[in-house]
């Protein structure tokens, strides 16, 4: 008896759950907002975290949480700010869930490794293969400054660090980027003799 | 440690944004970047990044807004339905954690009276007959014990 009124409460709210859709915003904007946007997002997923395959997975994503805010922003530039804001934290919380797995001794089969990563991205330039070489901070305040035009705050705000060290933050990966480029060795860790 | 970055690399960096070539810039400007290295290198830098970024966003295959809207509205119908489901699984714990106590507070009220009833068995050696009370005691327990197995099964079943 209580068992058949909970399993009747239970499907009424899933009916009623069904019948709800408190997403940011309508079908025809987001479209647009979409069309504007996907590419490009997908352009900095994929350079940054260096996996095309990754880059799909968490694009829709990124979509996914932006239509579930109670509080979108309402001007365009403030939207795709705020999609790669989240689109670094997730990349973000993927390399942590990849830490944890490898640290946990469990083998990721479906992750490359950068190296394997970059050669999947069709590249005439060898951007790709440099980048590969810089630390993911570096790939995002690179990408975001030079291929978006992102400000300093606009970056600091995306990436999660202050307006004052994105400036030389910004410089240093951009002198590394161009010795890895033009050829030199660029040591990034002290070895041990 | 200061770094060598120029001053004037914010205004390089707007005047290609604003879609001007070098040189097309404003001639102080552009005799600034003939002469400065670092100007010139976030040129280059640029001029890198904006052909790598079109070139991957013409190759990119995105997939189509209406898919990326269905997955949104099925995963927002899912969280609403997660919410509204919640006070029900509050409840049902709720009320299995409430069980629980009871037959714990039950069984510490009982204890003297079973303490005294195991007494009185041990006093009866070699006797076979039960005495009323104790046979209450078993009915009671197995009346405790279906009451929590049945629990656990309703438990099962609401989780599926």
């Amino acid at each position: 008896m209580l068992a058949r009124a909970v399993a009747h409460a239970r499907s009424e709210t899933l009916r009623a759950g069904s019948e709800v859709q408190s997403l940011a915003m309508d079908e025809e904007s987001f479209r647009i907002l979409y069309e504007r946007t996907a590419r490009s997002l997908w352009a900095y997923l994929a350079r940054v975290s260096g996996s095309p395959t990754l880059a799909d997975d968490l694009l829709q994503e990124c979509y996914c949480r932006f239509l579930s805010l109670a509080d979108p922003p309402q001007e365009d530039a403030h939207r795709k700010n705020y999609l790669f804001r989240i689109a670094t934290n997730l990349l973000r919380d993927h390399w942590r869930a990849e830490k944890r797995h490898t640290s946990a001794g469990i083998e990721i089969a479906d992750v490359p490794s950068d190296d394997d990563a970059v050669a999947n991205i069709p590249l005439r330039s060898d951007l790709g293969r440099a980048l590969a070489q810089l630390n993911p901070r570096e790939r995002q305040m690179l990408w975001l400054a030079y291929a978006e035009g992102a400000s300093h705050r606009e970056i600091a705000k995306i990436s999660g660090m202050k307006e004052n060290s994105v400036r030389p933050l910004l410089f240093r990966a951009r002198k590394k980027l161009m010795a890895i480029l033009a050829g030199k060795s660029f040591v990034t860790r002290k070895t041990v003799p | 440690m200061k770094l060598p970055s120029c001053e004037n690399e914010a205004r390089v960096l707007q005047a290609l944004e604003s879609g001007l070539k070098a040189e097309a810039m404003e001639a102080p400007l552009r005799l600034h970047v003939a002469g400065c290295p670092s100007c010139a290198e976030l040129i280059s830098v640029y001029e890198l990044f904006q052909h790598d970024s079109a070139e991957l966003c013409a190759t990119a295959r995105v997939p189509e807004a209406g898919r990326v809207w269905w997955r949104a509205t099925m995963a927002a119908r899912r969280a609403t339905a997660e919410r509204a489901l919640r006070p029900i699984l509050i409840a049902e714990k709720t009320a299995l954690a409430v069980s629980a106590g009871a037959l714990i507070a039950l069984l510490i009220f009982a204890a003297p009276w079973i303490a005294e009833q195991v007494s009185h068995t041990s006093a009866l050696k070699g006797a076979f007959v039960l005495s009323l009370p104790l046979s209450s005691l078993v009915v009671a327990s197995f009346s405790g014990f279906i009451l929590v197995l049945a629990g656990a099964i309703y438990t099962l079943w609401a989780e599926k």
